[in-house]
């Protein structure tokens, strides 16, 4: 009866853990969502931050920045996966590119941040704005997303590829069109888990995207202008650099109440984001294994 | 043997994985619409030989294949053949069934959507004729939008085989097509491939000996990594040349 006892225990002190650290999170995030849900109002979601309390701007760019990293990192995150986990697989240089991808993913964001600042802002003179921005989170985000990719495409069994390739079907049609959607929600969720990290991404930014959100107009859609809200050489400061430069600078009495009042957003919206991945997700594995 | 012509032919043909060879030089003709069995004690490179035969060893990573092999008198290692051409020639049914994540039909029709068919009719007409040649259609005909991972490993076997048929091979190699079948089911694909015989040529192995005899024409017998001999059928199994292969067939090993 010792095993069963046994096994009773360690299940019991296995729920407690859990528990606690479900506990954890939950008095956390209520705590800044009760402290901050006082400044959440409709004109703090809606107005510029030059013309009081407002994020309007803070929040398109995040958003903004987020598109513009996904648009870039994606490709080259799932081409690297397929090339280490299907053609390079168990090669050398497979192994080596792992361990660079590997020591990538522990850099510092701050250093990524300084590296965009010296490379893209002061070298190429890009200037502080959208597109260094994205550059830097693009670094900031490929080791993760290509190791979640990989690991998605794992899962899907080796034997895919051999049956596909032995009905006379190429490999690269049996990667697009057995492999790539037998991987997809695994997929999914890796870009969703990085896009979190990067909406909440404020060191890398600081310095590449820059501190200031002008006054955007969300009518004007010619790019090349100042104010247009698509103008990619604009500087573009995001939530996470707005709560970091609202308690750095500590400027006005409502200081306190925006940094709240935008965290409580930042985590709604990266909240939000999981839950529709979540409904994709199964919704994707659904059609797959009808 | 009478005379006829060889689909394939091999000349000592060695497998290496890794440093490890598994295959010692084998040598052996397949001819033309013939059923030729495979036959040894598990791990004796049946399934290593039968890779090389539509170059499905080169997915794998270090493996070596060294020696000849020809179809239709052309290399099939050499440097300008296009190996995706070549398989749909080669078909091969694996000893796992191997379904993709589709409905049954898509399964069927997967090889031809990729080389471009998109006429309905005519998809439904392969899809048809290869799952009938596979013994299954009767079975299968009313939820042909079902999943193929639902089925049984058996009528999964089948609808591989369904799906090698849809690309009308010439060659179609299995790897004990039937080790997962009941006796019926095996009757049903023992039948189809005596039928497919007339327009095919066919690599069976087998672990089964009744199966062997009853429908193959020519029958090698592999120990170790070697080819111990290749012969008629009937002449195998009644008078074998070889110790090994009389002890082997009166089940004193393996
Ligand atoms: N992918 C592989 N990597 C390394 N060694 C392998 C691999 N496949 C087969 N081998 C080795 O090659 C030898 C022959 O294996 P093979 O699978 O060809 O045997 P088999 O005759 O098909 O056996 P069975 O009847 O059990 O299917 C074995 O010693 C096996 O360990
Ligand atoms: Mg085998």
């Amino acid at each position: 009866m010792n095993r069963y006892r046994n096994d009773k225990f360690a299940r019991g002190l296995i729920y407690t853990i859990v528990g606690a650290i479900i506990a954890l999170i939950a008095v956390f995030i209520g705590y800044l969502l009760v402290q901050g849900w006082s400044t959440i109002s409709w004109s703090f979601l809606t107005t510029a931050s030059d013309d009081g309390l407002g994020i309007r701007d803070q929040l398109f760019n995040s958003l903004y920045l987020l598109i513009l990293t996904l648009l870039l990192s994606f490709p080259i995150a799932l081409g690297s996966a397929i090339a280490l986990t299907i053609y390079g697989k168990k090669s050398r240089f497979a192994a080596i590119a792992e361990m660079a991808i590997q020591a990538l993913s522990s850099l510092p964001s701050i250093i990524i941040g300084l590296f965009g600042f010296l490379l893209l802002v002061l070298k190429f003179k890009i200037g502080f704005s959208v597109l260094s921005g994205a550059i830097a989170l693009t670094f900031f985000n490929l080791p993760i997303l290509t190791q979640s990719i990989s690991l998605a495409i794992a899962t899907v069994p080796e034997a895919r590829m051999t049956a596909g390739v032995s009905l006379g079907v190429s490999k690269w049609h049996t990667i697009t069109k057995v492999i790539l959607p037998e991987a997809m929600p695994g997929m999914i969720s890796g870009i969703v888990l990085s896009a979190g990290r990067v909406f909440g991404e404020a060191a890398a930014l600081i310095y590449t995207a820059g501190q200031s959100a002008p006054k955007l107009d969300y009518l004007n859609w010619n790019i090349f202008d100042a104010n247009s809200f698509l103008n990619p050489l604009r500087p573009a400061e995001t939530l996470a650099v707005h709560i970091w430069k609202v308690n750095t600078e500590g400027l006005g009495a409502n200081a306190e109440a925006i940094s709240k009042g935008t965290i409580v957003i930042l985590i709604l919206t990266i909240l939000v984001f999981n839950l529709l991945a979540r409904q994709l997700s199964h919704r994707l594995q659904r059609k797959i294994y009808r | 043997m009478i005379m006829t012509e060889n689909s394939l032919t091999t000349k000592d043909v060695k497998v290496s994985y890794g440093q490890h060879e598994s295959l010692h030089g084998v040598t052996l003709d397949f001819p033309k619409n013939q059923i030729t069995a495979l036959m040894g004690p598990s791990g004796c490179g049946k399934s290593t030989f039968l890779r090389c035969l539509n170059r499905s060893n080169d997915l794998l990573p270090d493996v070596t294949v060294s020696g000849e092999i020809e179809f239709e008198q052309q290399d099939i290692y050499g440097p300008k053949v296009n190996v995706v051409a070549l398989r749909t020639q080669i078909g091969m049914v694996y000893q796992q069934p191997t379904p993709f994540p589709f409905s049954i039909y898509e399964n069927v029709i997967f090889s031809q959507r990729m080389i471009g068919l998109h006429d309905r009719q005519k998809a439904d007409e392969i899809v048809e004729r290869s799952l009938r040649q596979a013994a299954i259609w009767d079975e299968v005909k009313d939820r042909l939008q079902r999943s193929a991972q639902s089925l049984s490993g058996g009528q999964q076997q089948r609808v591989c085989l369904a799906s090698v048929l849809a690309g009308a091979p010439e060659v179609i190699l299995l790897d004990e097509p039937t080790s997962a079948l009941d006796p019926i089911a095996s009757a049903k694909i023992e039948g189809t491939l005596l039928s497919l015989k007339d327009s095919y040529t066919i690599v069976i192995v087998t672990h089964n000996l009744q199966q062997a005899s009853r429908i193959s024409d020519q029958t090698a017998f592999l120990l170790n990594g070697d080819l111990v001999e290749a012969d008629a059928t009937k002449t195998i199994f009644m008078t074998p040349r070889e110790q090994a292969t009389s002890d082997y067939l009166n089940g004193k090993f393996g």
